[in-house]
């Protein structure tokens, strides 16, 4: 029961941010050259994620083929100490399969598919640590793990989860925020207002709706630059190793 | 990756000979060499990574739990995650069987005792990310590396709750928990390891590579805890992918070669592991 | 890992909390983010660097600077702020929000946290004077500054830690305001009553002061010092040798006893008759644990929240048959003693195997029906052995005179409060004011009870008035039944609207206004009210029309309180916080403020007037053929009383066409009637009455039992058939949130005692409890052909074993438990006195919802809000009821002060040393002890057939039994010690 103050009067969280600020953000690419094609490990806060892509490839099954362009797969793998409590999960758990759907749906628009047919891409990520915005992470880990693999994409997909509380929207919410208040998480084509991705579960009244979305995508644009920052950064320490 | 028949002729004859040559030039007990890492996942009493240089990688977590020591059949339970394999297939089957024969068989769990009725109970979670040869091993390693630096929490409240149930107690304060190795009373602790051995001829090498796997006449794994040959011991066949095409019984004598082999070059290997905790930097960062 | 700290780019410097939680007996370790920043501001108006880096919140507002330029002086001319320790605010919450004393004071973040997981409504009280901003009260978030944040050291204790971190809060402040950073110097003081705390603080060189020390340095501490709570600082307190009770036990022993099934938690209920006698209801066991003595009651108060263990089975005994008064034990505790020797306290120290096998005893004892022959009333013991949780609050008492010193010094001494609530003990405070005390109403608060200390130590909050005066008796009813009755304040006025009392429909008709387009203009209906004589606040009114198809169409009309009363406003939130208007004798404490109820709700006549109707379209036999509901105006034609409305009814010169409509609705309320009896609704009588006030004097004159007319059944049916159609309505909209109300049927335990007294006493007669129709039909027949009143009597007692109704949200049962057994219906809610009641207005908001009006407000379509509105509202009306009744009691005992007399009487209850007689005409109740009746040796009690004989005062024989009809002289006597008016009745 929550018998915190989420959002104090004085306008401060749970951990001491402000409404509109973001946890700790922070990113790598190219962690596993030698296990993957592409590969990222990002932490939002406490969340922490490991994302292996490997692929373009031919497919396990010949059925799984598709002549018009690439079939995109994710595994997402909870490990079962990510939680405070340990909690053991099985491989066909619901949660499991709803993650990696929704997240094969958000990154089949971005992915140039038409230039990759009859393979497969295939995106495994692993759950360490779990503390609020899970989804969020998993999307910013792809999206950093397939720029990673040299897979084409039309934007970067950036990802991160904002609340309701009361009336206040609040930004990047942890796991105590999140067993209090209704929360969504957005998914964000590059610098753009466009959502590639938008998971609601609980119950959201219309006319706060905009508020929320607004913050949300601000934030989301803030993990871009950041994202970037990242790429570019491992992009020019891997073109000055090739210049003499 | 598969060899092709003059390949493995090759890897054989250079493996089998007396004076054995390894394509890695590593001498016949050597490891390859592994970067360490403890202490990363915040939410676990302990973890560890081990992760090897062809991008072999494995996570291991130990989380605690308060549990009254007469409903459980174990005090430690083992799990291991191996992604694209079923939790029920033989490989994974065949891998946490054999941690826990190991676990269970030499582990100090009077350490684990908190009251006479209630006990914790670890939970060891192996996250295998990637691996490329048998990583029986390696899983011990990042096993061993993780109970070293496993801390768990200080009862505070009443020892003994014989005759008054008590819930137990802990201090809320993080930094008065414990290593495991000091709530033992012997000196050191060491938790156990497991050694994989491949056999080729009348050699033996110590951690055998994918490549060296594959044209192994067999396989011993021998156990080893409190400086000395523990169980399980027995003979396994490392291949999964491939079959092992060379493989042939086993002579005794390699099975006792095997054993001196081992009591000579083990306690180097736990020596290293514990200068490798030591050495390492305390900034919880893992890439 | 000590002191991770990261910078990120932002400018916030992240760390980690790490701890374990004990929670459930496991050791959980649970890490947090926690960040640091460095633009917290001081909200000090002097302070000149912190203005100018606000940072707005959520909603754009930007933060308040609320401590003030010019703060209060001290006595020696400093102007000063106060940051405060926990146990400050934990112990001096009444002096914090005393109008006198502590402006301008900073709670820091770490006080607030600890004062919240001790004691959360000390927290919310702490929260409301932030908020209120009239005392400058601010709250600093000191752990989230960079440079006030601590790190706990190295086996520092949690406690320790937090000190050092409201230390250094005072420090930074100090520092911030006082080094050229502000207009004006001002001195920080940092108040507290911990000993090592305030050591430690004058070694750091900080201004600390105990809080005696900070009241003696304000100008007026002398009107201060009284209200010093006395526990933590004095030393003297403890008297040495006097009592000892046994200490608590630890919260790990509770926790693992509880979850091992051998220590019982529950609420502790104090016996009426017996205040050395508790019981505890646990679910495990069928009958209630009975706790006897002062040692097993170990210091808990009445509706306190206790631990209890089984006592051996040796020291189980039979519920007492005795009677014993609060007032009777002495200070010395005469009475205690003998007790003491009947009810020891169990020291053999057991396992807890043994006390696995005593409980199954227990269990057995409680629920088997053989054994109750044999043992038969053996109830098991028990004593408490923690507090869970107080139940403390304000209490109204008086002081003692005996206990009162005779010196005339101005020293502050220590006398005994003896509480009107007569389940309490009496509290020890200590004041200097003691002698001009006595005789006057005074509120007190207990600070503590020791395990060494005979009584419960206080301290003096404020005097009410005079004993007996009516305004410091109606006060101290107030405040004892926890009613609300300070005046509303500005930020509720405000939310009124503009045109005050020259609101007129007309000039709030706007047709643009969508919601305006949708309301139903009624006024061509004829509408009349009909109510109690001199009612101002018109809740209802009524039409009825004949239709051409022979049907007729029926019309309720409510008051459209929900259009003046928006959610989400102050007005609301009061309100909802008052729950109900509280009707006393003399006064009324009105739920919303009077423009609204006495004139914009009100359904006057003669106006136009905003109101929620219920338009049936009915048949003949009064079945429904359609119902719908709508916002609407209407014009009520005419206000009548219940007698008027009589009479014009039953006038058969009056023919126009509102009496008509009149006569339509009392028929049609007939048929409603025999529906609802022919399904089992039950008829209860209780004993009201109503007290006539001297016109002049207003001095109570005369006393009459309310007179039911076939009017009053009308209006009560209509109402009844409203809110059933409503609930239908709102429960089908909102299934998990609608509010409801349901009155669960009697377990047949609650019956048991009442009829056996009837198998005892009345052959032939018993009370089924198969249904409520069973119930009805049993009552009826239960008729003694001598005594037309007895019937009367046994539905009074009856009235007494019911289960009481609630208020709840729908999510919260299945449909078959809506069932409201009183009323026999399957569902039903309030809907028809928004004014009055806090269910109603909710309810009004919903039917808007869902007949599409306008939106629900989210907080009524939220279940656990709805859960926090009801629990709070349930509580309201049980202590509006008992207010009620307490008044009527005073009032009462006020009449029968200037009319001794004799009245008729029926034994209700019958004990081994008295009688308790029920006296219809004043609807009072009293207790008769066997020696005022006559020779208490000679007297025998026959439990079974429930009757005492005895050789009376005039030597003859008595007996004496209940439900017999007795004589008895009426007097009211006032107790000197407690204050207290009763009804003192003595046999003739």
């Amino acid at each position: 029961m929550s018998r915190l103050e989420l959002y104090s009067p004085e306008g401060l969280r749970v951990d001491g941010r402000r409404w509109n600020e973001l946890r700790r953000f922070d990113c790598r690419i190219n962690t596993h050259p030698q296990s993957a094609d592409g590969s990222s490990y990002v932490e939002q806060g406490n969340t922490k994620v490991i994302c292996m892509v490997s692929g373009p490839k031919e497919p396990s099954n010949k059925s799984q083929q598709n002549s018009s362009g690439a079939v995109i797969e994710f595994n997402v793998s909870i490990a079962s100490f990510s939680t405070t409590n340990r909690k053991k999960r099985s491989k066909n758990e619901k949660r499991t399969i709803e993650l990696n759907t929704t997240l094969e749906r958000t990154f089949e628009q971005s992915i140039i598919r038409k230039l990759y047919p009859r393979t497969t891409i295939s995106v495994n990520l692993h759950v360490l640590a779990q503390d609020g915005g899970l989804l969020a992470a998993l999307t910013n880990a792809s999206t950093l793990a397939l720029i990673d693999a040299g897979i084409s994409m039309y934007d970067y997909i950036s990802g991160i989860s904002a609340g309701l509380h009361d009336i206040s929207p609040l930004l990047d919410l942890n796991t105590l925020e999140e067993s209090g208040m209704s929360f969504l998480t957005i998914g964000v084509v590059g610098n753009s207002e466009k959502l590639s991705l938008l998971l609601l579960e609980d119950k959201i009244p219309l006319d706060n709706l905009e508020d929320l979305l607004a913050i949300a995508i601000a934030g989301s644009h803030r993990i871009r630059d950041l994202m970037d920052q990242e790429v570019r950064r491992h992009a020019n320490l891997r073109a000055s190793k090739l210049v003499k | 990756m598969i060899l092709s028949p003059a390949e493995r002729s090759y890897l054989y004859d250079s493996l089998a000979k007396d004076e054995l040559i390894r394509p890695d030039a590593r001498a016949d007990y050597q490891f390859r060499p592994i970067e360490v890492k403890t202490s990363f996942l915040p939410s676990s009493n302990g973890s560890a990574r081990v992760r090897l240089t062809d991008g072999s990688e494995i996570i291991t977590s130990i989380k605690s739990k308060v549990v009254l020591a007469a409903e459980e059949k174990s005090l430690i339970e083992c799990d291991i995650d191996i992604p694209g394999f079923r939790d029920d297939s033989n490989f994974v089957a065949n891998l946490k069987y054999n941690m826990t024969s190991l676990l269970n068989k030499s582990f100090p769990f009077e350490s684990l005792k908190l009251t006479s009725k209630y006990a914790f109970k670890l939970f060891i979670d192996c996250v295998v990310i990637s691996y490329s040869s048998f990583p029986l091993t390696f899983i011990s390693i990042a096993c061993y590396l993780a109970l070293k630096s496993t801390k768990l929490p200080k009862l505070i409240s009443d020892v003994n709750d014989e005759e008054t149930a008590e819930q137990p107690l802990f201090s809320d304060d993080w930094e008065n928990a414990q290593y495991l190795g000091d709530l033992n009373d012997s000196k050191s602790f060491n938790p156990p390891l497991i050694i994989v051995i491949g056999v080729v001829g009348k050699n033996l090498l110590f951690d055998p590579s994918a490549e060296e796997e594959q044209v192994l006449e067999n396989g011993i794994i021998i156990s080893w805890y409190n400086n000395d040959i523990s169980t399980p011991i027995h003979n396994l066949n490392f291949s999964v992918h491939s079959n092992m095409p060379n493989y042939k019984g086993l002579s005794q004598q390699m099975i006792m070669k095997s054993i001196l082999m081992a009591r000579k070059h083990c306690a180097n290997i736990v020596k290293a592991l514990d200068q490798a905790i030591e050495e390492q930097t305390d900034d919880g960062v893992i890439f | 890992m000590a002191d991770d700290r990261k910078r990120l780019s932002t400018g916030l410097v992240v760390t980690s909390k790490v701890f374990v939680s004990s929670k459930n007996g496991g050791a959980t370790k649970i890490v947090r983010e926690h960040y640091l920043r460095d633009d917290i501001p001081c909200y000090s108006k002097c302070c000149n660097i912190c203005q100018l880096d606000v940072k707005p919140n959520a909603l754009g507002e930007i933060p308040e600077f609320v401590l003030s330029q010019e703060p209060n002086k001290l006595s020696n001319g400093h102007p000063h702020y106060v940051i405060i320790d926990t146990n400050i605010a934990l112990h001096a919450i009444d002096l914090l929000e005393s109008a006198e004393c502590f402006y301008d004071v900073i709670i820091t973040q770490t006080v607030l946290d600890e004062v919240k997981n001790v004691s959360f409504p000390i927290y919310s009280r702490l929260r409301a004077l932030v908020k209120a901003q009239e005392k400058r009260f601010v709250i600093y978030h000191n752990e989230f500054n960079e440079q006030t944040y601590i790190v706990r050291e190295k086996n520092e204790s949690i406690n320790d830690r937090n000190d050092r971190a409201i230390r250094k809060s005072v420090e930074w402040y100090n520092k911030h305001l006082n080094t050229n950073n502000s207009k004006t110097n001002v001195d920080i003081i940092f108040v507290t009553n911990d000993k090592d705390n305030y050591r430690k603080a004058k070694s750091d060189g900080l201004d600390a002061r105990t809080l005696t020390e900070y009241i003696d340095s304000l100008p007026n501490a002398e009107d201060l010092h009284d209200m010093i709570p006395q526990n933590i600082t004095s030393d003297e307190q403890d008297m040495p040798g006097e009592t000892s009770y046994p200490e608590y036990y630890s919260t790990a022993r509770i926790l693992g006893g509880i979850k091992n099934g051998t220590l019982y938690q529950g609420i502790l209920n104090i016996s009426t008759y017996n205040f050395l006698e508790g019981s505890v209801s646990v679910p495990a066991f069928k009958k209630p644990l009975l706790i006897l003595g002062s040692k097993n009651l170990n210091r808990a108060f009445n509706s306190d929240s206790v631990v209890v263990e089984l006592l051996p089975k040796e020291l189980w005994r039979e519920p007492s048959s005795t009677i014993v008064e609060e007032e009777n034990v002495g200070e010395e505790g005469n009475v205690d003693d003998e007790n003491e020797g009947e009810n020891q306290v169990s020291t053999k120290i057991i396992s807890d195997k043994e006390r696995q096998l005593l409980a199954q005893e227990a269990m057995r004892s409680t629920s088997s029906k053989e054994l109750q022959q044999q043992e038969k009333r053996l109830q098991p013991t028990a004593k408490v052995v923690a507090i869970m949780r107080r139940s403390w609050r304000y209490y109204v008492g008086q002081i003692s005179p005996s206990s009162v010193q005779d010196d005339s010094s101005n020293v502050a001494r220590n006398c005994f409060v003896i509480l009107m609530d007569k389940l309490l003990p009496r509290i020890r405070i200590k004041t200097r004011k003691a002698r001009e005390l006595l005789g006057k109403r005074i509120v007190v608060v207990v600070d503590s009870w020791s395990s060494n200390s005979k009584y419960p130590q206080g301290h003096f909050v404020r005097c009410l008035g005079d004993v007996e005066s009516a305004e410091a008796e109606t006060e101290a009813l107030l405040l004892e039944h926890d009613v609300e009755y300070r005046p509303f304040s500005k930020s509720v006025l405000s939310c009124l609207p503009e045109d005050g009392d020259n609101w007129t429909v007309e000039n709030n008709s706007n047709p643009e206004d969508p919601k305006f387009a949708k309301r139903v203009d009624l006024r061509d209906r004829l509408v009349c009210s009909i109510d109690p004589p001199n009612c101002v606040d018109i809740d209802d009114a009524l039409h009825a029309r004949k239709l051409p198809n022979g049907n007729y169409e029926v019309g309720v009309h409510i008051a459209d309180v929900t259009h003046f009363v928006r959610a989400n406003t102050a007005l609301d939130a009061e309100a909802a916080s008052r729950g109900t208007s509280v009707y006393l004798v003399e006064k009324r404490i009105d739920m919303l403020p009077m423009v609204l109820g006495t004139n914009l709700c009100s359904l006057k006549p003669y106006v136009d007037r905003f109101a929620f109707s219920v338009i049936w379209e009915v048949d003949e036999d009064a079945n429904i053929v359609k119902v719908d509901f709508m916002k609407s105006i209407i014009k009520s034609r005419k206000a009548f009383a219940y007698e008027e409305a009589q009479i014009r009814i039953d006038d058969k010169t009056q023919n126009d066409e509102l009496t008509q409509s009149m006569r339509i609705l009392l028929n049609l309320s007939k048929k409603l009637k025999s529906k609802r009896v022919k399904a089992g609704a039950l008829n209860l009588a209780s004993p009201e009455v109503k007290v006539h006030m001297d016109n002049e004097t207003s001095d109570p004159g005369e006393v009459e039992i309310k007179q039911l007319l076939e009017t009053n059944s009308l209006v009560e049916e209509f109402m009844l058939f409203a809110n059933i159609s409503v609930a239908r309505k709102i429960f089908d909209a909102y299934s998990q949130t609608a509010m409801l109300r349901r009155h669960a049927a009697p377990p047949a335990t609650n019956f048991e005692e009442l009829n056996n007294m009837l198998r005892a006493r009345k052959k032939g007669m018993a009370l089924s409890l198969e249904s409520s129709k069973a119930l009805a039909d049993s009552l009826d027949r239960c008729m003694d052909e001598k005594d037309p009143y007895f019937n009367t009597l046994l539905r009074i007692m009856s009235t007494r074993c019911m289960m009481a109704a609630e208020y709840f949200p729908s999510g919260s049962y299945g449909y078959p438990e809506f069932w409201h057994y009183g009323l026999a219906v399957d569902i039903y809610t309030h809907f028809t006195s928004p004014i009055r009641r806090y269910c109603d207005v909710v309810v009004h908001r919903q039917l808007a919802g869902a007949i599409g009006y306008e939106q629900l407000d989210l907080s009524h379509r939220d279940k656990n809000k709805m859960e926090i509105i009801v629990k709070n509202i349930n509580k309201r009306h049980r202590n509006a009821q008992f207010a009620g009744r307490a008044s009527i009691e005073y009032y009462v005992g006020q009449v029968m002060k200037n009319n001794e007399s004799k009245q008729e009487g029926y034994i209700i209850k019958c004990f081994n040393n008295g009688v308790v007689v029920l006296v219809p005409t004043f609807g009072v109740e009293g207790l008769i002890r066997l020696e005022h009746m006559g020779d208490a040796s000679t007297s025998i009690f026959d439990e079974d057939k429930f009757e005492l004989s005895f050789t009376d005062l005039k030597g003859n024989n008595r007996k004496l039994a209940v439900f017999d009809k007795v004589h008895v002289h009426v007097r009211s006597v006032k107790d000197d010690t407690s204050g207290k008016r009763k009804a003192q009745l003595v046999l003739v």
